[in-house]
């Protein structure tokens, strides 16, 4: 057998504990032994952006990551990400999304751009996504869901709520 | 989706690490961010026996002093482009760091560091590096040594560090300002790769002299570096023999899956002169 | 007369980001037509936020956690025998279950059979459709040995200490060699490699080129593309022991296409196998029936009476290619620019033929031409050549793509030899709108449309003249200004003869005793949102709003009979499959709201979830629910009973009894549209950059104009990556070498600038809500922009022959004049 590790972390909040098998990839972790199947696998090569989650209050893409990196850490995935509404309602309303795969790390990336950046133009919203793919859009809708979230935000920056 | 068994370690001290990095032999990975060797990894193309995760060896920072500036080898590019000293004191650096693809979620994780030890040729860092006349501190139980980077950097994915050794930082130096500056980047379109990288600054020496320092990254194996110095300020005509210089010494070229052979030597010498030109003030 | 809006989606552009945007700002995009949520709304996505909070379960959310999981090995020659399978060490390893080969999956099932059928006098021709080789292999990379272990990661390993040992056999790599007499035929049984022709005249083409003012030849070479969706295909087998029941759980576009194919391999009856299509990352054709893996996931799971799951890596996801055509096209014109001849003869390399319908798709290409022109001397030749190559897999375009860009580069191509601007010689060529309906030289029967309006409106969206004069000042400066055109003909809601099933599309409508309305329709989705839009035909009908009704898509126990997800038929075939249905249900409940009201049924109205009666007196269609179920004798008095119909649409304009030239009429509907694009072409590096691009688009009635925009602007970033920067690279021996999307270059958001939209509405005659297929269209017209553009950036540079995709290194050597690309 292959030998386990035990893997302590937080996730959503939740401080939780597992034995899984080291091999394991961030995502993998998320999806099979927490159960948490928001987070998305579309390439393992770190292009997609699919699997984007927080570690630590930063959006990585998590299959650029062993589960076993995640000792210690805090993790949110989309399931968890209560701070991320108003940009998500704006996706629905901007028709941001078509098949949602890879809506997961759009919305992600459009969270930490809006952070650290309450008055990015649209310019900035393109770089802000470009790590993440889409295949279905063409991108001009998810940058009028980032354009209407900031606005919709106004004064009540992200910066102000926990990551 | 690691199809193999493999041990992975969190050392506390750096001492704890480069044992470690001893005992497991030509198999040892020393973890950057992870951006190239987790999908190497789980893939099947690569199949380390120790993936050394070095987290916890306080390697993610950039410290300044008068004469440097250091760059800790797990510091991110996330990091880096916040960093007021990079900005402040290696604009070109900066300019490097900004033209990085892959987003937030590549940014706050992949490293600098990772980059230039995986030395893949169609790269960023290592030619911007080159230029900037980086050292890079390796550790092994042997001691640390600091290499120049026309050293480090020995052809395709292939550097001067034993993999026994852990890189440590990258020092730059620092001390005279750095003058005016240029960074480019060729790529076929934002999923690309680089396919020719271009850097080129000058400093001016106590003594009045203009120094120039240029590379061409991406184009060779390796990144091909070198120092120029002028009596006045650098013209057309002087960016133009550096640009014949470094073009001269492309005799090998790199090619790969995105551009074969010709391409980047039809190419080089275009973007090289861009920037070159950029320096000298002509755009 | 057509009818002319702008894009409702483009909302708000900013001023510093993208200044292109701004002067086409109009109407927010919630602003619906009626308000009420019907036909011509844009309605947002019904559930959305269940896919923007990353509560969607796609279908490798739903693998069980009893699940075994599948590896394969697949062979790394084109052609080879295979001479012995070593899977001991494989079968020894921890954790797995079952190693088998092609002999014993062969003792086990049969293979899948065709999507579509050979006809005389090929009806005996077999395709490659067992799950894996048997004897010999006959593409890099088909499946040779299943590996099923109790994780993925042991299945994997396990899958990699198979031994294979292969005698190599001569493969055959290009389809000019494959046509030779003497060429190694690459499927077991057949005559030829020729997997198909065509020739299609109209006119007297010898004499019209003879009497032009001038003819220009040209080449297209197009590599091969994928449709690269996010979501890799996944297939989950879950076979129940006790009712020896299949159910398949997967990405499957034509679920009831596969329940037939599954069934038929494993000798099973239709009935015993359920095929579920829950919500898709993507489908864009590659999701169409026939994989072999379907099957052998299938197999596997009833062999080994437990749940099998197979998830593709993205790796073998890009195995999936098509589009390697290659035209040499003949155009031939009068000094004015009128069009008067078109020859046309292609070759396409379309692999091995398996159990998909991939390799229909230049057959497709040859029924296109000459698209929207009015050019009354043509002749198409088509061959389709077999090789030792990846079966295609179905791409959105389906071949139409291919006929549009090579009609559009033959307009240019004749414009530039006569020195007239592109447009010109389009607005001369143009059938006229009066023209319509008329048939293709391949018999299609072209709707409607009005072709020189979209073009004007275009010329304006686009600001055509401005970048005419912005061309003019770039010269000089390093950075080539082109400017491209591109016309798209899509013809749509194929109902080609012959495939399962075909030509029709049905909607069960049903109310339940608390009143709410499920409509179970045959059409799927592949997460383009056509349910949004099937809710609100149906929503318009009973007077409800479109959240109230629920849309059952995707599951064989569940639906109709249906084609699921191809050639833009979900809203043009299911939309009044749909809206049929929910007449009948409201006629239904008109008796019953008569019958509670005491007035007649013919004077009730239907709005806000109540029937009204012609004094205002009203009951909700609650009540009528309930009432009907409760108390039957009184409420559901002359009605048949329960609450629910069944309808099925039909459309008129299919033709399959062949006329006097042997023609047949096989898609239903043509949307069209018009591209222009503008890019900067690098002159020192080859890079090119798209600086703008706009498109007049017109596919009649839209149910949903937000979401047609959506797919539209999808369709363009997919046709501009094809022309740009995706191409399959290949070793000499047919190895994939662009595995990956570091290799694969998909468009990101920085490559592309605001798409700009425009939508006319010429209602079809011949559908009775006036619609014309969308979602595929926007590839072909895109394609062909980008490609024109590039030309046009090239100038003297650009060869007769365009090679696409028109990559840095490709165009940086026509500017070098180091050789030919």
């Amino acid at each position: 057998m292959t030998r386990k590790f035990t893997l302590s972390c937080s996730i959503n909040g939740v401080q939780v504990r597992h034995e899984i098998d080291p091999r394991l990839l961030l995502p993998e972790f998320v999806r099979e032994v927490a159960g948490l199947s928001g987070t998305r696998m579309g390439c393992l090569t770190g292009d997609c952006g699919a699997c984007t989650l927080r570690i630590d209050g930063k959006v990585i893409k998590s299959c650029l990551v062993p589960a076993v990196a995640a000792e210690g850490r805090e993790i949110v995935t989309i399931e968890g990400a209560f701070d991320l509404d108003v940009i998500q309602q704006a996706f629905v309303s901007e028709y941001g999304f078509q098949c949602g795969f890879c809506t997961n790390g759009m919305v992600f990336a459009a969270g930490e751009l809006l952070r650290e950046n309450p008055h990015a133009n649209d310019a900035d919203i393109r770089r802000a996504i470009s790590g993440n793919l889409c295949r279905c859009t063409g991108y001009d809708s998810i940058v009028a869901a980032v354009r209407t979230a900031r606005d919709n935000l106004g004064s009540q920056s992200l910066a102000n709520s926990p990551p | 989706m690691i199809r193999h068994a493999f041990q992975y370690e969190r050392p506390r001290t750096l001492p704890a690490a480069v044992v470690l990095l001893r005992e497991a032999g030509s198999e040892a990975r020393v973890l950057g961010g992870g951006s190239m060797l987790v999908p190497f990894l789980s893939s099947g193309l690569d199949r380390a026996s120790l993936i050394l995760d070095p987290i916890w060896l306080d390697l993610d920072g950039v410290h300044a002093d008068a004469r440097t500036v250091r760059i800790g080898a797990r510091a991110t590019y996330a990091t880096l482009a916040a960093s007021t000293v990079i900005r402040e004191r290696l604009p070109l650096l900066a300019a490097m760091v900004a033209d990085i693809t892959g987003g937030a979620g590549l940014w706050n994780l992949a490293t600098l560091g990772g980059a230039v030890c995986l030395a893949n040729p169609s790269a960023d860092g290592p030619g911007c590096l080159a230029a900037l006349d980086a050292r890079f501190r390796l550790a092994s139980v042997a001691g640390e040594r600091l290499v120049p980077a026309a050293d480090f950097f020995l052809g395709a994915f292939s550097t001067c560090r034993r993999p026994d050794e852990i890189l440590i930082e990258m020092v730059i130096p620092a001390e005279t300002p750095m003058g005016r500056n240029s960074y480019r980047k060729l790529k076929n379109a934002a999923s690309s790769w680089p396919i020719v990288t271009a850097s080129a600054f000058t400093t001016r020496r106590e003594d009045g002299v203009h120094i120039v320092r240029a590379s061409l990254g991406a184009a060779a194996p390796a990144p091909l570096a070198g120092i120029w110095t002028f009596d006045t300020t650098p013209d057309l005509s002087d960016a133009s023999a550096i640009a014949d210089a470094l073009i001269a010494r492309m005799t090998v070229e790199w090619a790969d899956e995105l551009a074969g052979p010709g391409y980047r030597r039809a190419v080089a010498r275009t973007v090289l002169e861009r920037v070159l030109r950029e320096m000298v003030g002509i755009s | 007369m057509a009818q002319t809006r702008r894009d409702e989606s483009q909302s708000r552009p900013d001023k510093a980001g993208e200044p292109q945007g701004q002067a086409r700002q109009t109407t927010p995009s919630h602003d619906h037509a009626s308000g009420r949520g019907g036909i011509g709304d844009s309605v947002p996505r019904i559930d959305g936020l269940r896919y923007t909070k990353g509560l969607v379960r796609y279908s490798a959310d739903l693998i069980p956690q009893t699940s075994l999981h599948l590896a394969l090995v697949r062979s790394p020659h084109p052609r080879a025998r295979l001479v012995a399978i070593d899977a001991d060490a494989a079968r020894a390893m921890e954790g797995v279950v079952a190693v088998i080969g092609g002999a014993e999956a062969a003792s086990l099932c049969d293979p899948m059979p065709p999507a579509l059928p050979f006809r005389p006098p090929h009806a005996d021709r077999q395709v490659i459709g067992r799950c894996l080789a048997v004897d010999e292999v006959a593409y890099t990379a088909q499946p040779v040995v299943a590996v099923v272990a109790e994780s993925i990661h042991q299945a994997e390993a396990a899958a990699e200490s198979v031994v294979v040992r292969y005698e190599i056999l001569d493969p055959v790599l290009d389809p000019d060699r494959a046509l030779l007499a003497d060429a190694p035929i690459v499927h077991p049984g057949w005559s030829s490699n020729i997997v198909a022709q065509d020739r299609i005249v109209a006119g007297d083409v010898d004499a019209a080129f003879q009497e032009a003012d001038c003819v220009v030849r040209g080449e297209v070479v197009m590599h091969g593309s994928t449709a690269a969706p996010m979501e890799t295909v996944c297939y989950i087998g879950d076979w129940d022991d006790r009712v020896g029941r299949l159910t398949m759980t997967g990405s499957f576009q034509n679920p009831h296409t596969t329940r037939w194919q599954i069934a038929t391999a494993l000798r099973m009856s239709e009935a015993d196998v359920r095929v579920v299509a829950p919500a898709m990352g993507g489908g864009f054709g590659l999701k169409m029936a026939g994989h072999v893996e379907e099957g052998l996931v299938a197999l596997l799971s009833r062999m080994l009476r437990r749940p099998v799951a197979y998830v593709e890596n993205r790796r073998d996801n890009l195995l999936a290619h098509s589009r390697e055509q290659r035209h040499v096209f003949e155009i031939a014109g009068m000094r004015d620019g009128r069009v008067v001849a078109f020859r046309n003869s292609f070759v396409a390399d379309v692999g091995i033929v398996g159990p998909g319908n991939g390799w229909t798709m230049p057959m497709v290409t040859a029924t296109v031409f000459p698209t929207v022109y009015d050019v009354a001397n043509v002749e198409v030749s088509a061959t389709l050549a077999a090789t030792n190559a990846v079966p295609w897999q179905p791409i959105r375009g389906y071949g139409k793509e291919a006929a549009n860009l090579v009609m559009e580069r033959a307009i240019d191509s004749l414009a530039r030899e006569l020195r007239l601007d592109p447009a010109l010689v389009r607005a001369r060529n143009l059938l006229p709108s009066t023209a319509l309906p008329r048939r293709l030289p391949s018999g299609l029967n072209v709707d409607s449309g009005d072709y020189p309006a979209a073009l004007e409106g275009l010329k304006t969206l686009f600001g055509y003249d401005e970048w005419r004069a912005r061309q003019q000042a770039a010269r000089g400066t390093g950075y080539s200004i082109g400017i491209g055109l591109g016309f798209e003909l899509t013809p749509e809601g194929g109902a080609r003869p012959g495939a399962f099933p075909s030509g029709f599309e049905t909607a069960s409508i049903r109310m339940s005793p608390t009143g709410t309305v499920q409509v179970a329709i045959g059409v799927t989705s592949p997460g383009s949102g056509n349910e949004t839009g099937i809710a609100q035909i149906v929503a318009g009908v009973l007077g409800l709003p479109p959240h109230a009704i629920r849309v059952l898509q995707g599951d064989t126990d569940v639906v109709p009979v249906g084609t699921g997800n191809a050639s833009s038929r979900a809203l043009l075939y299911g939309g009044p499959a749909a809206h049929l249905a929910a007449e009948d249900l409201r006629r239904k409940l008109a008796i019953c709201a008569g019958n509670l009201l005491a007035v007649a049924p013919e004077t009730i109205s239907f709005a806000d979830g109540f029937a009204i009666g012609p004094d205002g007196a009203s009951v909700s269609l609650k009540d009528i629910a309930l009432g009907v179920h409760t108390d039957p004798f009184r409420v559901g008095k002359g009605i048949d009973l329960p609450l629910e119909a069944t309808r099925s649409f039909q459309p008129s304009n299919v033709q399959v009894v062949p006329d006097e030239k042997g023609r047949i009429a096989t898609y239903s509907s043509f949307p069209y549209s018009v591209h222009a694009a503008a890019v900067a072409l690098d002159e020192g590096t080859g890079v090119v950059k798209l600086l703008d691009f706009a498109a007049m688009h017109d596919c009649g009635v839209m149910v949903n104009p937000a979401l047609v925009t959506g797919q539209l602007k999808g369709a363009i970033a997919m046709g501009v990556g094809a022309g740009l920067w995706e191409e399959l690279t290949y070793t000499a021996g047919r190895a994939l070498v662009a595995d990956r999307f570091k290799t694969y270059l998909l468009p990101r958001s920085t490559d592309l600038p605001p798409l700009r939209i425009g939508h006319m509405c010429t209602p079809s005659p011949f559908h009775p809500l006036g619609m014309k297929g969308a979602g595929e269209s926007g590839l072909g017209g895109s394609l062909a922009a980008v490609t024109n553009a590039v030309a046009d950036a090239l100038g003297a540079a650009a060869p007769s022959t365009t090679v696409v995709p028109a990559t840095p290194p490709r165009l940086m050597a026509l500017l070098s004049g180091s050789g030919t690309p």
